[in-house]
C-alpha cells in the first residue's frame, strides 16, 4: 500500500461507522423529506434513495435485497442447517462470508443517505420529471387549441385523422402523398394481417403456423405500430407549428437536399439501423421471449410458460448445480484469458520496443504471422496437436522425456489450463500490437521525473507505466472480459466442452456458459432454458461492465469535441 | 554498461524462444501439409517423405472424398462473399461512424448506448433467431444469407473509425463549409481522404470475416457445395470419420487459406497497427 498504507485504507474502511454515529443529531436537525429518507434507509437497503430523488438507484439496490433475502431463505440458511448440500461449490463459505458484507454495504449505503440529507443535496425524481413535462407539453397543445379560429382548430385536427390533407393545402403535394400513403398502408396492413399477428402472439399457438412465427411476426407488428406511431405523433407536431407559422413547407426537392447535408446522418444511419434492428435486435427479443415459452423439443408449438424455465434453472438442484459451477468456472477462464493476454501483450510490446533491440519490424512482423491466421486454423490444429497421439506427445517420448503419452485433454484441471495456455498463444500478438502503441504515448516527462526521485527499473514499471496503461485501457479489458465471457471459439473449437463433467446437466467440464448454451440447443433442444441461460450471461456482463466503468476515471467524457 | 548489454542480450534471448514457441505450430501444420504418409501424428517433426498429393486431394478429391471435398467451391463461395461484405459492410460502417462523430442529433446517445448494451449479449444467443428468419426469408443454405447478415451487423462496429474521425480537426470541416460544402461533400471530399489508414482497416476486417468466421456460418451453411472454407475444413477433421485421410488434406486447406491472409497482413501491417491503436483508445 503506497502513501501511509494500510492506516489510511482502514481509515477509509471505518468512514461510514464515524459517519453513522452522526445519525441521532441529523434525524433530530432533518425536515421530513430528510427523516423520511433516513427511517426507509434503515427500514431497507435502498430505501432511502426514494426520497432522495435517485428512484433507478433505489429499485437498483432493492432487486439486490430481494435477491439476497431469496438467496439465503432457499439456499444460505437450509445450507447452513444442513439440510441441502451442493458439494464442491463452497457455498457454505460464500454464506457466511457474505453476511458481513451485506451488512457492511447496507450500512455504507446509510451513511451515504446521512450525507446527502445533512447536505440537504436532493435531486429531482426523473420519472415525475418525465410526466411533468409531458403535461406541460399537453397543456401548451390545449392553449394553442383555444387560441385558435375554427378554420385553424379544422386544420390542427386535421392529422389525427387524415394524415397528408394540411400538406396536401399547403401545396407540399410528394409529402402529403406520402403522408397518405403511410396512413393507408398502415391501416389496411392492420386490417390485413396485423390485428391477428398481434392476437396470435399472445395465444402463441395455432393450428396453421408453428409458434415461432407467431412470436417473429407479432414483434414485426410491434414494430410497424411503433414506427407508424412515431411518424403521426411527429407529424401532428409539424401541423401544429405549422398552423401557428413556425413552420414552412419546403418544396420536396429541398426537403431531399437537406438529405446531404443536415440530415446526412438520418441518411447514413436508416440501412444500419434498419439492418441490426432485423438481424439483431429482433432476434434478440425473440429469444428473450423464448426464455418465458415452453419452446423445446422438436416440435415448434409451445405457449407462454411465464418463469418456468428460470424456476427450472435455479430451483433443480442439478440443473443449479450445472449453472453454478459452469458460471465459476466461466469467470476463473475470463479472468485468466484477459489477464494472461494483457499482461503477456505488454511484456513482448516492452520487450520488442527497448532501446537497443534492433529489428523491430522483423520480430513485429513475425508474431504479426501468427495473428493472420484464422483462428479456426490455429485452434483446431492445437487440438490436435496436444491430441492422444498428437505431435506433443511424440516429441516428448522421443526426447525421452515421458514414459508414456499424456492424456491432455481427458483431465478436466489439465485441459482447462491447457485453454489458458493456448488463448495466451492466440491473443498475445494481438495485444502486442495493441499495447505498443499505447506504451510509446507514455509522456517522457513521467519516466524522467521518476528517475529524477531515483526509481528503479521495477519501480518504475509499477509506478509509472501501469497506472497510466490501467487507466488508458480500463474500457479495453472490460471489453476484453466480456468478449472473454463470450469466447465460444477458443472452447469449442480445442475441446468442444470435454472432457465430461462429473454431476454436471448436459455440459462438459471445460464449457463455459457460452457453450453449454450451445450444447443445450444444438444437442438437446433445450431451447426455452438456453435462453434463460443467455439472459443471465447478459445479466453477468452487463453488470461486471456498469460496475467498473461507473468507477473508473477514463470512463469519464467522451473527450474534447467542438 | 556491461549490465545493459546483459539486458538486450536476455531479450533477444526472451524474443528468440516467443518466436519459436509462436511459430513452431504454424511450421508443423506447413510441413504436414507436404507430408506423404497421412494421419495426424508422424514419428518425426519433418517428415520423411513429401509430397503434393494433399493439394491435389484438395482440389481435386477422387473417390469417396470427392463426395465431401469441394474445396474449389468453398474458395469461390468464400471470396464472392468476402468482397461484397468488403465493399458494403465499408460503406456502412464508415457511415454510422461519420454520423456518430460529426452530428449531433436527438438519439445519438441513445443509439450508442443501444450499440453498448447489443454488444453484452452472447451473440450466438440470438443466431437461433437469426437461422429462423433466413429459414423464413428462404435463405439457408445460401452464402449470400451470410453477406445479407454481416452487413446488416457492421453498423455495430463504428467504434475504431469513429475514434479515428474524432482525431480529425474539426476546423477542417468548418473551413470546408464556409466554402460553401455541403455534409455529403464534406464526409467524401475532406474526411475520407484523410481517413486512409481507417478505411483499409475498417475493409481489411470486412474482407477477413468470411474466411475467420465460423459459428454463424456452420449453421446456416450445411451443404456440402455451399459451404465457406472455415466451415469446410471444420467439417474435414471434426464432423468426418475419416480424420486418419483427412488430416493431411485439410493442413494443406489451411496453409492456402492462411497464406494470402498472411500476405494481406504483412503487406498492411501499418494500417492494421493503425487501426488497432484507434480502437485502443476509445475501447
Amino acid at each position: 500500500m503506497a502513501y501511509g498504507g494500510w492506516a489510511r485504507f482502514l481509515r477509509k474502511v471505518l468512514e461510514p461507522f464515524r459517519i453513522l454515529r452522526r445519525f441521532p443529531e441529523a434525524f433530530r436537525k432533518g425536515k421530513a423529506r430528510g427523516r423520511g429518507a433516513l427511517l426507509a434507509g434503515t427500514a431497507f437497503l435502498g430505501g432511502g434513495r426514494f426520497f432522495t430523488g435517485e428512484i433507478g438507484r433505489g429499485l437498483l439496490l432493492l432487486l439486490l435485497e430481494t435477491g439476497a433475502v431469496l438467496y439465503y431463505v432457499f439456499f444460505g440458511i437450509p445450507l447452513l442447517q444442513g439440510k441441502i448440500s451442493y458439494p464442491k461449490l463452497g457455498l457454505e463459505a460464500v454464506s457466511v462470508i457474505l453476511v458481513p458484507v451485506l451488512l457492511y454495504f447496507y450500512l455504507r449505503e446509510l451513511a451515504l443517505i446521512l450525507l446527502t440529507v445533512e447536505r440537504e443535496e436532493y435531486r429531482e425524481p426523473r420519472i415525475p420529471w418525465f410526466f411533468a413535462e409531458l403535461r406541460s407539453k399537453l397543456l401548451g397543445y390545449f392553449r394553442i387549441w383555444k387560441e385558435a379560429s375554427p378554420k385553424e382548430r379544422f386544420e390542427l385536427a386535421s392529422p389525427f385523422f387524415l394524415m397528408g390533407y394540411f400538406q396536401f393545402r399547403k401545396r407540399a403535394y410528394v409529402k402529403g402523398a406520402m403522408l397518405f400513403l403511410v396512413e393507408v398502408g398502415f391501416i389496411f396492413y392492420l386490417a390485413a394481417t396485423g390485428i391477428y399477428d398481434l392476437v396470435d402472439f399472445v395465444r402463441l399457438e395455432t393450428d396453421f403456423r408453428p409458434s415461432t412465427f407467431n412470436l417473429v411476426y407479432g414483434f414485426v407488428a410491434f414494430a410497424v405500430i411503433l414506427v407508424f406511431l412515431n411518424i403521426y405523433i411527429k407529424n401532428i407536431k409539424s401541423v401544429t407549428k405549422a398552423v401557428k407559422g413556425e413552420l414552412a413547407f419546403k418544396p420536396f426537392k429541398e426537403e431531399i437536399r437537406e438529405f446531404l447535408d443536415n440530415k446526412l446522418y438520418a441518411t447514413f444511419l436508416a440501412f444500419p439501423v434498419l439492418g441490426v434492428i432485423l438481424f439483431t435486435i429482433v432476434p434478440l427479443v425473440f429469444m428473450i421471449s423464448i426464455a418465458f415459452t415452453g419452446y423445446e423439443g422438436a416440435s415448434q408449438n409451445f405457449v407462454w410458460t411465464g418463469f418456468q424455465s428460470f424456476k427450472n434453472l435455479v430451483l433443480v438442484r442439478d440443473n443449479l448445480y450445472t449453472l453454478l459451477s459452469v458460471t465459476r468456472w466461466t469467470l476463473i477462464w475470463a479472468f485468466f484469458a484477459t489477464f494472461t493476454n494483457y499482461f503477456g501483450g505488454m511484456f513482448l510490446a516492452m520487450l520488442i520496443n527497448k532501446k537497443g533491440v534492433k529489428g523491430k519490424k522483423f520480430w513485429r512482423t513475425v508474431f504479426i504471422i501468427t495473428m493472420a491466421v484464422p483462428q479456426f486454423v490455429s485452434l483446431l490444429i492445437m487440438n490436435q496437436m496436444f491430441a492422444y497421439d498428437g505431435p506433443v506427445n511424440q516429441f516428448l517420448l522421443n526426447l525421452g522425456l515421458i514414459k508414456e503419452r499424456i492424456n491432455f485433454w481427458g483431465v478436466q484441471t489439465r485441459a482447462r489450463i491447457l485453454i489458458i495456455l493456448i488463448n495466451m498463444w492466440v491473443g498475445i500478438p494481438y495485444l502486442m500490437l495493441l499495447t505498443s502503441g499505447i506504451l510509446m504515448n507514455i509522456p517522457n516527462e513521467l519516466y524522467e521525473a521518476a528517475i529524477i526521485e531515483g526509481a528503479n527499473k521495477w519501480q518504475l514499471f509499477t509506478k509509472v507505466t501501469m497506472p497510466y496503461m490501467l487507466f488508458v485501457t480500463t474500457p479495453l479489458l472490460v471489453t476484453g472480459f466480456v468478449g472473454n465471457i463470450n469466447n465460444f471459439n477458443v472452447i469449442y473449437l480445442l475441446t468442444g466442452g470435454k472432457p465430461l463433467g462429473v454431476g454436471l446437466v448436459n455440459a462438459g467440464g471445460t464449457d463455459i456458459l457460452i457453450t453449454w448454451l450451445y450444447q443445450l440447443t444444438k444437442t438437446h433442444r433445450m431451447y426455452n432454458l438456453s435462453a434463460a441461460i443467455g439472459i443471465i450471461i447478459f445479466l453477468l456482463s452487463a453488470s461486471i461492465s456498469l460496475i467498473i466503468y461507473r468507477n473508473t476515471a477514463s470512463y469519464k467524457g467522451e473527450g474534447r469535441f467542438k | 554498461m556491461k549490465r545493459k548489454k546483459a539486458g538486450i542480450i536476455a531479450s533477444y534471448a526472451a524474443l528468440t524462444v516467443m518466436s519459436i514457441i509462436w511459430l513452431l505450430p504454424i511450421v508443423w501444420v506447413v510441413l504436414t501439409s507436404f507430408r506423404a504418409t497421412p494421419g495426424v501424428a508422424s514419428p518425426t517433426f519433418i517428415p520423411r517423405k513429401f509430397t503434393l498429393n494433399n493439394y491435389r486431394t484438395l482440389f481435386f478429391p477422387t473417390g469417396n472424398q470427392a463426395t465431401y471435398i469441394m474445396f474449389g467451391k468453398w474458395l469461390w463461395n468464400t471470396t464472392y462473399v468476402a468482397v461484397l461484405n468488403m465493399v458494403f459492410s465499408t460503406l456502412l460502417t464508415l457511415g454510422t461512424a461519420y454520423a456518430l462523430s460529426r452530428f449531433r442529433f436527438r438519439g445519438r446517445k441513445a443509439i450508442m448506448n443501444i450499440a453498448l448494451i447489443l454488444g453484452m449479449f452472447p451473440g450466438f444467443m440470438a443466431m437461433i433467431a437469426v437461422y429462423l428468419i433466413l429459414n423464413m426469408l428462404g435463405l439457408l443454405n445460401r452464402p449470400l444469407a451470410l453477406f445479407l447478415v454481416y452487413s446488416c451487423g457492421a453498423g455495430l462496429n463504428f467504434y475504431v473509425s469513429k475514434g479515428y474521425f474524432e482525431t480529425i480537426p474539426y476546423d477542417l470541416d468548418e473551413a470546408a463549409m464556409i466554402d460553401g460544402a455541403n455534409k455529403w461533400q464534406i464526409f467524401s471530399k475532406v474526411i475520407l481522404p484523410l481517413a486512409k489508414p481507417i478505411i483499409v482497416y475498417t475493409a481489411l476486417m470486412a474482407f477477413m470475416a468470411p474466411w475467420m468466421d465460423f459459428i454463424l456460418a456452420n449453421m446456416i451453411l450445411r451443404n456440402p457445395e455451399e459451404k465457406t472454407v472455415a466451415v469446410g475444413l471444420y467439417g474435414l477433421v471434426m464432423e468426418n470419420a475419416d480424420l486418419f485421410n483427412n488430416f493431411t488434406v485439410f493442413a494443406a486447406g489451411c496453409v492456402v487459406v492462411a497464406f494470402p491472409i498472411v500476405l494481406m497482413y504483412v503487406l498492411l501491417q501499418r494500417f492494421i497497427i493503425e487501426g488497432i491503436a484507434a480502437g485502443a483508445v476509445k475501447g
